[in-house]
């Protein structure tokens, strides 16, 4: 049966995707929902909850609400006291099902807040029904398009890491990257958004050169490239193959002034009984490192995955599918969770991705 | 371009209406589009000789990512761009959902920049019953609402309702209130009750079109009666409308 999923879990939700990008950037952050995406959001996707600050908010929005479509303007008024009372440097509401359905107009009041307290406001329609890189993309694209303005000052030797999330991105992953940047003669001037700031972000214009980690962080460096001129370079250093990629394609970029994909070249071996379930630059990067395994991407909520593969490469959903594309493999890297569908005789290398299986492992 | 959004009670013409026009501009040079908005999906019936045309939500329910603006798009009499939202089968699904998904599905593809209409009228059914109906009214997409009605009690209290939708969304970049047609019934005091409707919602009655079985035979034939009786006093009265509606 098409769609049917026996033993795979799925991806964390757009509406997580939006709150995760924006996290830790001193915002107000609310999902309009009934009740549970804050708990589940927090307690399995979002690690910083338990170490830091963060004004993260569910609406609670009520059956009554919904029907008689009262739900945006209590919510204005929720967010607009609350923005009163803890001064956030900007407010986001995340849309999910049930607003997303009776066509709730979360523009609108973002728009009512940010008239009211002068702060700015964002809006993000998104349905809880596709994947994370939905939400992130939009909200990194729209958090990087308000506060990174003005004129450029291009600083030579500097780098803005994109599309950071921990969805994504494993705090241990960002120190190996900044490990690899400080040691080529680099220095990081943004990291959007894990353990950036605002401020920060507002620097990335003046980067000379992006380096993008993860897909989500396409549209927001493709802005800072056509807006700015700052080129960028896709891909995730994870081992001596990809540093030496990394390091080279940033040097390539910054002569150039084009964006690269550090796997851009590389072809994936068809018949390679060695495959890589996941985010397609992590995994991408990974085919890199060890040398012609196959990509399969489980996901299919941004617009950039299938210019980032090569032959040989291929976005599967569907568990059926998947589970017939695996009979032929002998080494599978992917999240932990995947074990249920391994074939025997197949070795699971595990590869945690926070965005599937949160924090089972 | 213009954006004008078209609503009143369920068969008080509107189609007939926005369709007579959307011909009359379109001969008049401009570039046309018509947006049916009701899950009836024959907005614009009376532009393709009564032929019916695919529905967005159809053809991306058949076609998914695949389908493309030409096949929601198609030219109509004197080259207005016909689209149809469309919608569940009655009784089913969510009207209102769909048209947002039409909505976005045309925002999509580029609809608007590709065609670069001049002109583009929304026509959405019966009554702003749900947040879907009043997607053609939101920033970003209609500039004026415009509501008819007949002077019958029916049409009134659905034209009150939606002109009250309006006004709630009043400074909040929503389409304002352009005016009301008054679409003749030959009902008893049918001016002075439209008149005071207007006064109700501070705006004015900005045309009224005549009664008349010649646009009644035109619609018979599949046709607007500007097409089909380009010199009647009836094409002549659409075209004064349509200029009015694009003028103010």
């Amino acid at each position: 049966m098409k769609q049917a999923r026996k033993v795979l879990s799925t991806y964390s939700s757009d509406t997580f995707g939006v709150i995760s990008a924006l996290y830790g950037l001193g915002g107000l952050l609310v999902m309009h929902d009934a009740s549970g995406c804050n708990s589940t959001f927090t307690t399995h996707d979002e690690p910083r909850w338990f170490g830091d600050d963060g004004l993260v908010f569910v609406s609670a929005v009520t059956e009554d609400e919904a029907v008689m479509g009262t739900a945006g303007d209590r919510l204005a008024a929720d967010m607009i006291e609350t923005a009163n009372y803890y001064h956030p440097k900007f407010t986001a509401i995340a849309s999910t099902p049930i607003p997303w359905m009776t066509g709730s107009d979360i523009d609108l009041t973002a728009a009512q807040i940010e008239e009211s307290t002068g702060i700015p406001s964002f809006g993000f329609d998104v349905s809880g029904m596709k994947s994370y890189e939905a939400g992130a993309s939009a909200a990194l694209l729209a958090i990087t398009q308000r506060f990174c303005t003005g004129e450029a000052s291009t600083r030579k030797g500097t780098v803005a890491i994109l599309g950071a999330t921990p969805l994504d991105i494993e705090e241990e992953q960002l120190d190996h990257i900044s490990v690899l940047l400080r040691d080529s003669g680099k220095e990081v001037i943004c990291t959007s958004s894990m353990n950036g700031t605002l401020e920060e972000l507002a620097e990335a214009k003046n980067a000379e050169v992006a380096l993008v980690v993860s897909v989500v962080g396409i549209d927001q460096a493709e802005y800072l490239y056509k807006t700015y001129g700052v080129p960028y370079v896709i891909g995730l250093p994870c081992g001596p193959v990809t540093d030496r990629a990394v390091t080279d394609a940033l040097e390539k970029a910054i002569a150039t002034g084009k964006p690269v994909a550090v796997f851009e070249d590389a072809v994936s071996d068809e018949t390679s009984k060695t495959m890589i379930i996941g985010e397609v630059v992590a995994s991408r990067s990974l085919a890199l490192e060890k040398g012609g395994a196959r990509v399969i991407v489980p996901t299919q909520d941004s617009k950039h995955i299938a210019a980032l593969l090569s032959a040989g490469d291929k976005v599967i959903v569907d568990e059926a599918e998947l589970e017939n594309e695996l009979k032929s493999a002998s080494d599978v890297y992917a999240d932990g969770l995947y074990k249920f569908i391994i074939p025997s005789g197949a070795r699971l290398i595990k590869v945690h991705h926070r965005a599937y299986s949160g924090r089972i492992y | 371009m213009k954006k004008i959004a078209i609503y009143g009670k369920g068969g008080i013409g509107k189609s007939t209406t926005v369709s007579n026009m959307a011909a009359a501009l379109a001969m008049s040079g401009k570039k046309v589009m018509q947006i049916g908005c009701d899950p009836k999906a024959d907005s614009t019936s009376l532009l393709r000789g009564g032929i019916p045309q695919g529905t967005i939500l159809d053809l991306a329910r058949e076609k998914g990512d695949a389908v493309t603006l030409e096949e929601m798009v198609t030219e109509g009499f004197a080259g207005v761009l016909c689209v149809e939202a469309g919608g569940p089968k009655p009784g089913t699904g969510c009207a209102g959902r769909g048209i947002i998904i039409a909505f976005d599905k045309l925002a999509e593809k580029g609809a608007y920049d590709v065609f670069k209409p001049d002109v583009v009228f929304y026509d959405v059914l019966g009554d702003v019953v749900c947040g879907g109906f009043t997607m053609p009214m939101r920033g970003g997409y209609a500039d004026s609402v415009y509501v008819i009605t007949s002077g019958e009690n029916m049409a009134i209290h659905a034209a009150a309702n939606i002109a009250m939708a309006v006004e709630s969304f009043h400074g909040r970049g929503y389409a304002e209130l352009g005016g009301i047609i008054l679409n003749k019934r030959n009902v008893e005091r049918e001016n002075e009750k439209v008149a005071e409707l207007a006064d109700d919602f501070k705006t004015t009655v900005i045309g009224e079109i005549e009664n008349s079985a010649l646009i009644a035979k035109a619609s018979e034939q599949g046709k607007t009666v500007v097409e089909a009786f380009p010199d009647s006093a009836e094409a002549e009265a659409y075209k004064k409308l349509a200029m009015k509606i694009l003028e103010s």
